[in-house]
């Protein structure tokens, strides 16, 4: 099952960019361009999340939040706007979260990623090839037997699995995995990843890229 | 110390003062003029009862037949004589003289002025005038005492008088004074309220103005300050509120293709298969946003320049540098198949030809980014009330009445897709207006929508040129 996200926009360009960004994520995404069709397009109440820019024309991003009070879609704010007071704004608009342009494309998948989890029940089975993982109860099967990975190991398998084909750095895993406040060596993400690899056998797939981090190839591409 | 109990001091002090030194003054001639006129008296009393003495003698002399008196009977009728003209005011002593002829030449005589002498003694104060007589044969000193005590205790009693009633009339001054400036500098008070407000920010008050005195004056001026100083202060939020919105929208620009470049990078990082066709489009987003900023850096810049630099004006013939403009911007305008018509009078205006060549060019351009295929876009420069005057039109799309105020405003965009999807950013036509207000000239945008736009710059033209 495929999430639907709409993606309130002016600029194209970047509102292409998200899309991109969305479907290596494994999202669905419309767009529309100014804040009366996102009001109108919110309230048919078709789509999982909203990504809302607040510079817009006809209405702002501000507006668009007073008119859809009540309903049942997360919003995120998208915004060049990175003063505090714009943020306090938007935040009391009752937004679930604010992103600050720029931004990159996992950073973004991984607050979309957040707020789904809030508010959606997401997938709790997924699999990679003969491996079975189950995130409800921590469990990783390969080819119906038990594989056991400390719980870090465990998260790492899962970010991998989840953003398959694309280059992950060492700096995205901590800050994803370990929040910031490990600071330390990134030479703990390698241990991890080592560890991942081996023991679920993933020699050939998780592969590491010279110069830039970790890659999990997908399945049959 | 304050004001009025500067001024209330120094008057009181000075009444004083002036009450007390005139009266003492006062007092002190009358004395002197008294004790002179006493002192007149004296003397002339001195010299009669002289007289009178040489003429009782004479009388004595007739009545007794003689021709000679005794001694005895010398002293005997001076004696009687003087006791006779002596009366309280004064006392008369007449003593024989009893010494050698040597010194007798020095003493005055009764056709000189008697001498005089104030004597204060037990007794009170006396002036003493003395003169001597020559009687049968003796010389005899007259001297007269004149009382003169009275005098005194009255300058005695003139002068606690007068203390006593100066001191009377200084608190009476001294009240009616303190009331007075009391009421007179209350106003001070006022002002100092009103100019308490004008610090702590608050430009409304005014001071009521009564009379037409310094302090009145004073008021009225302040009203005027504080008024002025609202003027200025609206003004400079003003400027600062736009300078923050000039600022704000600068940074989303700036902001919005960096967004998109950066994020189409990173996809081409991070992104395992990138098929030809994505790899295409990523690409050309990222070159035509980078564009797009460096085209908006240059405007910013050119803005900014603008603002510092003193122009270079030189005489710039315009029919020949419009021509050359037009003959630049051919190419573009074919390609679009816009005629450029134009109609070009010799006028020569004080101009810097790169930056007016700007201006042209950016106006030719949005004339035609407006007009459909196959539309012209005019341009007439010509000469009118001591003015160059040039047209741009064209018969485009035009702008809409709400939008026409607005459009010379930095960074704002009537249709932001179309602006951005053309490549600007806004800024172009508040760049041509600063850049025909540094040449001194007026910029005037007249637009309908679906029939075209008119831009009209004036400039004044060089004295006594063509």
């Amino acid at each position: 099952m495929a999430y639907l996200i709409l993606i309130v926009e002016d600029d194209s360009y970047i509102a292409k960019y998200i899309q991109s960004c969305l479907s290596i994520g494994g999202y669905r995404s419309e767009t529309c361009s100014d804040g009366q069709t996102a009001v109108e397009k919110i309230q048919t109440g078709r789509y999982d999340l909203v990504l809302l820019d607040i510079m817009l024309p006809k209405l702002d991003g501000f507006e668009v939040m007073e008119r859809i009070k009540g309903g049942e879609t997360p919003v995120i704010f998208l915004t060049a706007l990175q003063d505090v007071s714009s943020k306090v704004r938007g935040l009391k608009s009752g937004v679930d979260d604010y992103i600050v342009k720029p931004f990159e494309a996992l950073e973004l998948l991984a607050r979309v990623d957040l707020v789904m989890k809030r508010y959606h029940k997401t997938e709790t089975q997924h699999h990679y090839g003969k491996i079975q993982i189950d995130i409800e109860k921590h469990t990783v099967q390969n080819d119906g037997v038990e594989v056991s990975l400390t719980p870090k190991e465990f998260d790492v398998f899962i970010f991998f699995v989840q953003h398959q084909n694309i280059v992950i750095t060492r700096e995205r895993l901590l800050s994803a995995i370990w929040d910031d406040y490990f600071t330390g060596e990134t030479r703990t993400v390698d241990t991890h990843v080592q560890q991942v690899r081996k023991k679920l056998n993933l020699q050939g797939q998780l592969i590491t890229v010279p110069k830039y981090g970790y890659k999990l190839l997908g399945q049959g591409e | 110390m304050k004001l009025w109990q500067k001024i209330f001091l120094l008057t009181l002090l000075l009444t004083i003062l002036a009450i007390n030194t005139v009266s003492v003054v006062l007092l002190t001639r009358n004395q002197t003029n008294a004790l002179s006129l006493a002192k007149d008296n004296a003397q002339m009393l001195c010299s009669s009862v002289a007289s009178d003495l040489q003429n009782e003698i004479l009388h004595k002399k007739t009545i007794l037949g003689k021709n000679i008196l005794t001694e005895k009977e010398l002293v005997d009728c001076l004696t009687t004589t003087a006791a006779e003209l002596e009366n309280e005011q004064y006392h008369i002593l007449v003593s024989q003289i009893k010494a050698d002829y040597g010194s007798l030449s020095s003493l005055p005589r009764k056709d000189q002025f008697a001498s005089t002498l104030l004597v204060q003694s037990s007794e009170g104060t006396q002036i003493q005038a003395e003169t001597t007589t020559f009687l049968e044969g003796h010389f005899f000193r007259v001297l007269i005492q004149y009382s003169v005590s009275q005098l005194f205790a009255q300058f005695h009693d003139d002068l606690l008088f007068c203390q006593y009633y100066s001191g009377v009339v200084s608190f009476a001054v001294a009240v009616i004074l303190l009331i007075a400036i009391m009421a007179i500098t209350r106003p001070l008070n006022r002002l100092e309220i009103a100019a308490k407000n004008i610090a702590g920010g608050n430009y409304q008050n005014r001071i009521e103005v009564k009379g037409s005195d310094e302090i009145a004056e004073l008021s009225k001026q302040m009203n005027m300050m504080s008024a002025a100083i609202k003027e200025k202060i609206t003004q400079i939020e003003q400027i600062s509120e736009n300078r923050e919105i000039f600022i704000a929208n600068m940074a989303h620009e700036l902001k919005t293709p960096l967004t998109s470049i950066l994020g189409f990078a990173d996809l081409l990082k991070i992104k395992s298969n990138v098929s030809e066709d994505e790899r295409r489009e990523f690409a050309s987003i990222i070159a035509a946003e980078a564009k797009r900023l460096r085209l908006l850096s240059t405007k910013l810049m050119e803005l900014v320049s603008l603002g510092e630099d003193a122009l270079q004006l030189t005489p710039t013939p315009l029919k020949e540098l419009l021509e050359k403009i037009i003959e630049e911007f051919a190419p573009i305008s074919e390609e679009k198949h816009c005629m450029v018509e134009y109609e070009l009078e010799n006028v020569t205006i004080n101009a810097d030809p790169a930056l007016f060549t700007s201006l042209i060019l950016n106006l030719m351009d949005n004339a035609r980014k407006a007009s459909e295929s196959g539309q012209a876009i005019g341009i007439r420069l010509m000469r009118k009330e001591g003015n160059a005057v040039i047209l741009i039109r064209d018969y485009g799309r035009g702008i809409p009445a709400e939008h026409l105020q607005h459009v010379t405003e930095a960074f704002y965009m009537v249709d932001k897709a179309r602006s951005r999807g053309a490549g600007g950013a806004g800024v172009g036509l508040s760049l041509c207006k600063a850049i025909t207000e540094a040449h001194h000239g007026t910029f005037k945008i007249d637009s309908q929508e679906h029939v075209g736009t008119t831009v009209t710059l004036t400039f004044p033209i060089i004295e006594g040129s063509l």
